[in-house]
């Protein structure tokens, strides 16, 4: 390991990115994440869990058991945001940046 | 769509929970988000050890035991919904299942999470150099796709997969030029150690300072040998064995609890000897209930669809059930004996936690 060495590859997180946040007081493998974007890639945490809370549990004395699994939310994958309408797609949204606004 | 039973994850344990809860005539829908049904099973071309009963006197490669499966599954109404992952549940419990196209609501009344296993990487510098490959996805390159990424290869890790694989790989036309290792002895069992030296593949164990190095790509891999020595291997492939994590993501959006095991792969889901968890009608399987063999993550499954059916009021005789899940119990304890008896110990003291901890809430 080195200070370049890549420890969330789908967010180019490094080695050294993971120091800063940890002397910042990060503790959890989700106050890294919250900081790097690390495991919020497209992965989504599966390559960089452990590896990374293995390191928190090294580096802060934690025991890895005290490091929480990171709190995955809706959706779990990324997904485009379109695949998530419904039917009624073909109804476009009338924004300021439609034409016809209505100070002109 | 509606269903008796939504299964999330389409591989042996799936497919084992589908075949039970389906014949009992329960609907059910098995979601992948692969295209083809059989999860790591498909590109597995090793005789698998110790399946339970059900497949007496087969002797099934990992592709020949997913088609096997899917076979099994065929004469019920078993939905494969190929493609699709799960992504997530509305307020009411409904499933979202997307495929990056399109988002379809699937109303279950039970829930299995057959969701298997990711592999870990293993970190050191140039690990993500091109030509830096898990070993499963190296087995999925030349058994599936038959692509040879590369002419030689160094493997980190020393497990029994990573001796299958080289063994592939080596088959495949790939010169295997070296095995490392960072414990100090390997991991592998004595006949596979005997089988890689026969094979006059240098092996290394207690190893450090592991890096691999090139200008675009790996062309060497550089290490300290157990002895202290530096050591270097030109090699265009590096494959790399950090073993397995259960797959759990679903654990906050379907409600079920997680129990650290470092024996089992460490985050798992609670679950009681029926592999129900602590959410309601939700179910666990295969290696997303700890990282075990094919056999165990097969009976696995017959359990977890078993008590599903069960929990569904399929089953007027509760004895017959009883006594099922026992005798399949008896057979995982035999089967994950003979892989790992560390495994076998560590499941049952998770079961056993899980229910004195129901016992307790309840009084």
């Amino acid at each position: 390991m080195n200070e370049e060495t890549i420890i969330c590859p789908c967010e180019d997180v490094t080695y050294s990115d993971l120091e800063s946040v940890l002397s910042l007081g990060a503790e959890t493998f989700d106050d890294v994440k919250r900081f790097t974007r690390c495991g919020m890639g497209s992965c989504q945490a599966k390559a960089c869990f452990y590896q990374v809370s293995k390191l928190i549990s090294k580096r802060k004395q934690i025991p890895l058991s005290k490091i929480p699994y990171t709190h995955m939310r809706l959706p779990l994958r990324m997904i485009p945001l379109e695949s998530l309408l419904g039917e009624d797609k073909e109804k476009p949204v009338k924004t300021s940046l439609s034409e016809g606004h209505a100070n002109e | 769509m509606d269903c008796d039973v939504c299964i999330i994850g389409g591989g042996p344990s799936g497919l084992a929970a589908a075949w039970q809860a389906g014949k009992t005539g329960l609907s059910v829908i098995i979601v992948d988000e692969n295209q083809m049904l059989g999860g790591q099973l498909k590109q597995q071309r090793q005789p698998i050890q110790n399946l339970p009963d059900i497949f007496t006197n087969q002797q099934l490669t990992g592709f020949e035991l997913a088609h096997e499966l899917i076979h099994l599954i065929e004469p019920y109404d078993i939905k494969p919904l190929t493609g699709f992952s799960f992504i997530g549940v509305e307020a009411d419990g409904t499933i979202g299942v997307n495929n990056g196209r399109e988002t379809r609501k699937i109303r279950a009344k039970c829930i299995i999470v057959a969701t298997g296993a990711a592999e870990e990487p293993i970190l050191f510098p140039g690990w993500t150099l091109p030509g830096s490959f898990s070993i499963g996805a190296m087995q999925i390159l030349i058994n599936r796709e038959k692509i040879v990424p590369g002419r030689t290869a160094v493997m980190i890790g020393s497990s029994s997969r990573t001796c299958q694989v080289a063994s592939e790989m080596q088959q495949a036309g790939i010169i295997i030029a070296g095995v490392i290792e960072e414990k100090a002895k390997f991991d592998c069992s004595p006949s596979d150690l005997q089988h890689l030296k026969k094979l006059n593949i240098p092996l290394f164990a207690g190893v450090s300072k592991i890096r691999a190095e090139g200008e675009e790509e790996v062309e060497n891999i550089h290490f300290k040998a157990g002895d202290g020595k530096e050591q270097s291997i030109n090699t265009e492939l590096v494959c790399i064995d950090g073993g397995l994590s259960p797959v759990v993501e679903s654990n906050f959006i379907l409600g079920y609890q997680l129990q650290f095991n470092s024996d089992l792969g460490n985050w798992i889901p609670s679950y009681d000897s029926c592999f129900h968890t602590s959410a309601p009608n939700v179910f666990v399987a295969g290696n997303a209930a700890g990282i075990t063999s094919h056999g165990a993550i097969l009976i696995t499954g017959l359990i977890a669809g078993l008590s599903a059916a069960e929990a569904l009021g399929k089953y007027s005789n509760k004895e017959t059930v009883s006594k099922q899940r026992k005798k399949w119990w008896n057979e995982l304890k035999t089967v994950e004996m003979a892989y790992d008896s560390t495994v076998y110990q560590a499941r049952i003291q998770h079961v056993k936690q899980f229910e004195q901890l129901k016992i307790k809430q309840m009084s």
